[in-house]
């Protein structure tokens, strides 16, 4: 199956979060089968290691221990990215029905300001999260979802420095922020 | 586990016969302890073979793991080459080398080429 690169046009927090669920009970449940695998010794019926499984062959079981660790640490960080990402599209996506649509309402005259000022180049942080705290959506909600900005740049760049995030984050963590602040983006 | 890892180190002595009697190649055991769940602590011995400078450890990693009867790793400062003792359709169970472990797993039973590439994967490379 090809990746489809057509643009979304309803990006949706809730979906991401099922297919994370999905995918987290897909690789516990292969943690289970491969741990059941490693308790038969080496009487193990080769026909029960799968295909896929066939690099597991010969590890120890504080080895595939790590391996799965490591599977649920990447699935969460590109959860958070995706949750991030997709958190992004919603409120680009916002802001671009705001300012086609010519609405009076306070966001939607800050949101045509900036546009009319920066065009194309509208910035996440400096433009869209500006515009929407000073139309009221509250300074904690607006800063916990700025706080989560420096954790996007980290995942969006590999991960390769120390981050200073000021706190830990889990995707539920994001989940939350994220949905905060779009629950409150003004109707 | 034991009785199998002397048999693999007499073949690997075999393999290396001329070298070592030659003297180009070094060769010691030492025992080693190795700690497994359900299995608990055991001694076993370990084979390391000096060449020149250049050192790798032969060293066991367990009975308990998935699809194999036994793993032993050879260690350098390159990198580490498995070994996994592996039963083949015939009933008899045989050493082979881990080539590759992605997409899967492709392995080649331990001869005395396979061998020889093991030892220059683990050991690092001539400058």
């Amino acid at each position: 199956m090809k990746p489809s690169f057509e643009p979304r046009d309803s990006p949706d927090i809730d979906s991401v979060w099922r297919w994370f669920e999905f995918q987290a009970a897909v690789v516990r449940e292969e943690h289970e089968h491969v741990l059941r695998v490693l308790a038969q010794g080496s009487d193990i019926d080769a026909r029960a290691v799968r295909t896929h499984e066939s690099q597991f062959i010969g590890l120890t079981e504080s080895e595939i221990e790590r391996f799965f660790d490591d599977q649920r640490g990447h699935l969460e960080s590109f959860t958070m990215f995706e949750l991030l990402a997709t958190t992004e599209a919603i409120l680009r996506i916002q802001f671009k029905a705001r300012v086609a649509k010519r609405l009076r309402d306070d966001l939607s005259r800050r949101f045509r300001a900036a546009h009319k000022l920066k065009g194309e180049k509208i910035r996440l942080d400096e433009d869209i999260l500006a515009a929407l705290k000073e139309a009221g959506v509250a300074t904690k909600i607006v800063a916990a979802f700025r706080g989560t900005l420096r954790l996007r740049h980290w995942l969006a760049h590999g991960r390769h420095w120390h981050p200073k995030l000021g706190r830990g984050y889990t995707p539920g963590d994001v989940l939350g922020i994220a949905r905060e602040l779009i629950d409150s983006i003004p109707a | 586990m034991v009785q199998s890892v002397e048999n693999l180190y007499s073949l690997v002595r075999k393999m290396l016969r001329k070298s070592i009697e030659s003297k180009a190649v070094s060769v010691r055991t030492f025992d080693m302890e190795v700690t497994e769940d359900y299995v608990g602590t055991y001694t076993i011995p370990a084979l390391e073979l000096s060449v020149g400078a250049e050192r790798v450890e032969f060293r066991p990693k367990g009975i308990m793991v998935l699809g194999a009867e036994g793993r032993v790793d050879i260690r350098g400062a390159g990198d580490t080459v498995t070994l996994i003792k592996r039963a083949e359709e015939n009933g008899n169970s045989e050493w082979t080398v881990v080539l590759q472990r992605v997409p899967h797993i492709r392995t080649a039973p331990l001869d005395r080429d396979s061998l020889k590439d093991a030892l220059e994967r683990a050991m690092l490379p001539l400058p």
